[in-house]
């Protein structure tokens, strides 16, 4: 009934614009349902030359051979796991605050140094890379989770610092001035004002910085070795001196976007939240 | 008013509590703001700055790796570099022959590669944005999910997911072309569609970043801003013009800063899709900074040198965007 | 030990993993896994891997026989294989059949020597960056690694390998009789060794410049064999525009990458053109063989090969023509574990063709296992090598010896051809013909490409571009020239010591 007292011309622009929204997210998925499907086809399937678009024999022999044939890929799991949490938890303990004390202390050349943090990240790894390998063998965190940690807070700190000042700088200094009035100092404003309000943008930020960081393929291919290598290293490795396996590929894929997606999910109230707030002045 | 009622009560109930060792730190703002600041400068330094001076230092020196350190030859690297080594640039130009000139090398291919990749990504991403917007609470839940999707991808899977489906024997997006009649294109070896493909494969993977970002500037502009404007029956497009975009100009450029600095470091995506071919037709810098220090003899010296020259243009060009917008204040 | 506590760790899983693994299901796949990142992989159709039909054992069994068979067989070496007991070894591996073929019977390693051995893969392009970072500042994770042949004399001139030659030499750790050298065409040896120096042990040779042909096709077409490159051109020109067949002419790798080169490189030769004149260092590639050679090759791909040949590498070419898509393929020899088994059945071999004045010249690459200059172990990993090389682990590398089992090698192709284990299965017409026909024509000095400089991959990586560029369209004197002058300047870096045994 309510479409009869629409002009045509909006039904028109209705129907468009489920088109769009479509073919748009056509466009997005298509690639990785391709890729997810790739891991439950057989050989036989995957290299005809009629693709098969919905798997009708289903297999599951490229999740065995990566979780029990010759790739360890629970290590690589877990790995993956260690890194990105502590990248990102110690991203948080010493981001936020720094966040913090740019966005509302006195800090002397403010912009200087909030730019200096973002620029850390514009070195291309290439290009450091040689050196950061020999200085961390020099230091004993040659091949090792450490050292790889370490280097991904190259990742997660700039990051969350950038998107939690933003964050910051949006809420009223009003309300820490009043619960100082109060009687608290700064640090207890901080805990008892700020971080609450803050929290979604913390977790938007570390979603983002876990993203990033769990992603990372070149850090991972120069530091770490093979009980230390990451998931992305894992993706890597389908490809063979002499063809690519890519049944074992789309499975180390599925593997390796499962608990972003999981986690997006988890968050994703959290997550507009925080980039609303967080990122509206930078 | 409610809410600082209740922040009273809060910070009351703090200041009374015998517990909080926070109340018996008496730390002064000079001493806080290090004790916050330095932990991460102190971080970021060691990992940054060490490796950083390293490799000025090795820009400065005839240094192969094969056959080891050799003399300091000051800026002899960036003489190379910039005059002498046609992979980096290479214009040739006859005046009689106007149209028949040589431009390319991978600052031409980076400049290519990045303009327009970045820049379908922001007007793309700017676009979908605005249609999540505008989509029912029913739906915008669903399509902003499905729309971060490939930015959870790791690159170097998307870039092999995409091999696959432009294989020439197995893809399946060239049997797609044939059903629906169309010829497939030479995704990756003719200079001009190679250089398309990894565009295509770029917009695909970072898109959503975009989205993302600006679909948050969408939500923080006022609905009141967007009644004035109706109220004065202003247009749609300047409605756009003079409501939405100004709401987003800053999304828009931290966007823009962080498809720029990924875009000057991109690797796997064109290495693994063109292996920067045919030729050298999709060699961005960062590709020829991998094949200069990783394949052949290891020519460390001029790779770090062109490294420290893509830094610069990089901050450089995030430094100005930056500074435009006003994004330090 | 630390590092002792984990490899035995790993070497004991890959073990419980592994039976358990069999134990679960004869079928589960592992059939799956290991042919596919194996030789067998690849399959169109009908299973991947040779010689399934002919009853071999599973693998479990196989690999029971196959690691006591190498023990026993070491045994009769006159070498204390104990002598290193206690140690641990970790090999940077390549994601290849070799790998995947030798991990199961490692732990017969460790029961013969007690040492300990890890291996750590990687795709190939990512273990050399990571040897290249790890070298270059003096360290390294591993004892010894993989080595691919075009790169190897820049690993030799930096000092990142040991000289094996030392080992060699050394009584106490070698048994010259029981290894067997004369099993390797000479040219093999030869070519891993600089200034007289050993720096790998061979496993696997390629020579390059073969045919492969679809059978049924030339015979539908009435095409017969070609025997020069105007012949090649017309047959590729016939199954191309036939309208009876819907393959392609002919392809080949010939992406931009230096080691697609290897299939003109063996035209190049054979046109009786030179990369480098070593005397002078300087570029000679854009004579005026060099051109024509480049010429044909272009035309043959860029006309008569599929239209996304410019991006072939090895998988793409030979995947294409496992599809059934291409009428032939130029290619190694060696390709041939990855080509379909119903695919392989209608193929016949050809050696490398005769250029213009009848030259014939096949270029090679190789598979090898070197020492780490920073080795701690490096005698203990010199046993390995020479056990991981041995002629029964020859056979169990490039004859598949269980079911599925991945193969690639024949590097002591000598020896190997004519043993009773030598199973591979159906390899196509005239394969081993092709194979030692090709390895006859592999040319030492001057290798097929500079490969006895350090400097071979950045000239291959400019003649790479070059011929990409002709093969995508560019005309092959202009691609040829561009590619000269960085030639020329990469060649006076050559150092002298590489240079005099040209003067």
């Amino acid at each position: 009934m309510r479409v009869a007292n629409r002009s045509p011309r909006a039904v028109i622009g209705t129907g468009l614009k489920y088109v769009v929204g479509f073919l748009a997210c056509v466009w997005m998925l298509f690639p990785i349902y391709w890729t997810l499907t790739t891991a439950f086809k057989t050989r036989e399937a995957i290299l005809g030359s009629t693709p098969v678009f919905v798997p009708t024999l289903i297999t599951f022999e490229h999740f065995r051979t990566i979780f029990s044939g010759s790739v360890d890929i629970q290590a690589n799991i877990l790995n993956s796991v260690l890194v990105a949490v502590a990248a990102v938890g110690i991203g948080i303990l010493i981001g936020v605050p720094a966040a913090y004390a740019l966005s509302r202390m006195d800090v002397p050349r403010k912009g200087d140094i909030g730019f200096w943090i973002l620029s850390t990240r514009m070195a291309p790894p290439l290009a450091i890379l040689i050196p950061l390998v020999g200085f961390y063998f020099a230091a004993g965190i040659g091949q090792g989770l450490i050292g790889l940690t370490v280097t991904h807070l190259l990742i997660t700190v700039p990051l969350i610092i950038w998107i939690v000042k933003g964050f910051i700088d949006d809420l009223p200094d009003s309300l820490e001035e009043s619960a100082m009035v109060d009687g608290c100092n700064r640090l207890q404003a901080l805990r008892t004002v700020v971080f609450p309000l803050v929290a979604p943008g913390v977790a938007a930020a570390a979603f983002i910085a876990f993203i990033f960081s769990w992603n990372n393929y070149v850090l991972a291919l120069y530091l770490t070795t093979g009980e230390s290598a990451t998931l992305p290293i894992a993706v890597s490795n389908s490809v063979g001196t002499y063809s690519i396996q890519w049944g074992q590929l789309g499975a180390a894929v599925t593997v390796t976007i499962l608990p972003p997606v999981v986690l997006s999910l988890l968050i994703r109230n959290y997550l507009v939240a925080g980039m609303t707030m967080g990122a509206v002045k930078g | 008013m409610g809410a600082m009622i209740g922040l009273s009560a809060i910070t009351e109930r703090y200041r009374r509590s015998e517990q909080s060792l926070l109340n018996r730190l008496e730390i002064s703002d000079r001493t806080l703001r290090w004790l916050f600041m330095l932990p991460s400068i102190v971080v970021l330094a060691f990992i940054s700055i060490v490796p950083l001076v390293r490799a000025v230092w090795m820009s400065l020196h005839d240094w192969n790796l094969t056959s080891g350190k050799g003399a300091f030859v000051g800026f002899g690297n960036y003489e190379t570099l910039l005059f002498g080594n046609p992979e980096f640039f290479r214009f040739e130009f006859d005046p009689s022959q106007p149209f028949e000139f040589v431009l390319s090398g991978s600052v031409v291919h980076q400049a290519v590669y990045t303009g327009l990749s970045v820049s379908i990504e922001v007007v793309l991403g700017i676009a979908l944005a605005m249609y999540l917007f505008s989509l029912s609470e029913r739906w915008q839940p669903i399509v902003r999910t499905i729309f971060v999707l490939p930015m959870l991808v790791t690159p170097i899977a998307t870039a092999l997911m995409w091999r696959l489906m432009i294989d020439g024997s197995i893809g399946v997006i060239n049997y797609m072309l044939q059903f629906v009649g169309i010829s497939p294109p030479a995704w990756t070896s003719s200079p001009v569609m190679a250089m398309l493909t990894v565009v295509i494969v770029d917009v695909w993977q970072w898109t959503p970043l975009v989205i993302l970002i600006v679909f948050a500037g969408l939500l923080s502009i006022p609905e009141s801003r967007y009644e004035a404007a109706r109220v004065d029956g202003a247009p749609r497009w300047a409605i756009f013009r003079h409501v939405t975009l100004p709401g987003i100009k800053y999304m828009i450029a931290i966007a823009l800063v962080f498809r720029l600095m990924r875009s000057f470091r991109e690797f796997p995506l064109i290495e693994i899709v063109t292996s920067h071919g045919p030729g050298t037709a999709t060699q961005i810098m960062n590709i020829q900074l991998y094949r200069t220090v990783f394949v052949g003899t290891g020519d460390a010296g001029l790779g770090a040198a062109l490294g420290i020259v893509l830094i610069v243009v990089t901050v450089g060009i995030c430094m100005s965007i930056v500074r435009r917008v006003g994004m330090m204040q | 030990m630390r590092d002792n506590d984990s490899a035995k760790r790993t070497s004991s899983t890959n073990r419980r993993r592994f039976l358990t693994t069999v134990g679960a299901s004869a079928a589960l796949g592992l059939a799956g896994c290991i042919a596919d990142s194996g030789g067998g992989g690849g399959s169109g159709g009908g299973n991947g891997s040779g010689g399934n039909a002919s009853g071999l054992p599973p693998k479990q069994q196989g690999v029971e026989t196959w690691g006591e068979r190498i023990n026993s067989y070491a045994g009769e070496a006159n070498i204390d294989w104990e002598q290193f007991s206690g140690t641990s070894l970790r090999m940077g591996m390549n994601s290849h059949p070799f790998t995947d073929g030798t991990q199961p019977l490692l732990s017969y390693f460790t029961d013969l020597t007690g040492i300990e051995v890890t291996y750590d893969t990687y795709a190939e392009s990512d273990l050399w960056n990571r040897l290249r970072t790890q070298l270059s500042n003096e360290q390294s994770t591993y004892d010894g690694f993989f080595m691919g042949l075009w790169p190897s004399a820049q690993y030799y001139a930096a000092g990142y390998t040991q000289n094996l030659s030392a080992y060699w030499n050394d009584p106490k750790i070698t048994d010259k009789e029981w290894y067997h050298l004369e099993d390797f065409t000479e040219s093999a040896i030869d070519a891993y060794t600089y200034q007289d120096e050993l720096s790998a042990l061979p496993f696997g040779v390629e020579p390059y410049g073969c045919l492969a042909y679809d059978k049924p096709t030339f015979e539908q077409l009435g095409i017969s064999e070609p025997t020069n490159f105007e012949e090649l051109e017309s047959a590729a020109k016939q199954i191309s525009e036939s309208s009876e067949v819907e393959r392609a002419g002919i392809g080949s790798r010939a992406s931009s990458t230096p080691l697609s080169t290897a299939n003109w490189a063996s035209m190049f030769r054979s046109y009786g053109a030179d990369w480098i004149s070593y005397t002078d260092q300087e570029a000679q590639l854009s004579s005026q063989q060099g051109v024509a050679a480049l010429e044909k090759f272009a035309t043959l791909m860029g006309q008569y090969g599929p239209p996304d040949v410019g991006s072939f590498d090895w998988t793409r070419n030979i995947q294409t023509y496992g599809q059934g898509q291409l009428g032939m393929a130029y290619v190694t020899a060696s390709v041939v574990g990855s080509i379909p088994q119903e695919q392989r059945s209608r193929t016949k071999w050809l050696p490398p063709l005769e250029g213009p004045d009848g030259d014939r010249v096949a270029a090679n690459w190789q598979w090898g296992l070197g020492i780490s200059q920073y080795s701690q172990n490096p005698e203990a990993t010199w046993l390995l090598l020479q056990w991981l090389t041995c002629r029964p682990a020859q056979l169990v590398t490039s004859s598949p010896q269980w079911q599925d089992a991945p193969f690639y090698g024949w590097a002591r192709n000598n020896w190997l051809f004519d043993r009773d284990e030598f199973q591979p299965g159906e390899l196509g017409e005239n394969w081993q013909t092709t194979f030692n026909e090709g390895m006859s024509m592999v040319p030492s000095k001057p290798p097929a490409v500079p490969l006895d400089v350090p400097q071979n991959m950045d000239i291959m990586s400019e003649a790479a571009t070059a011929m990409n560029a002709a093969v995508t369209g560019t005309s092959a004197k202009q691609a040829l020239d561009n590619a000269a002058q960085s030639i020329t300047r990469i060649a006076k870096n050559i150092p002298d010591s590489y240079i005099e045994p040209y003067r």
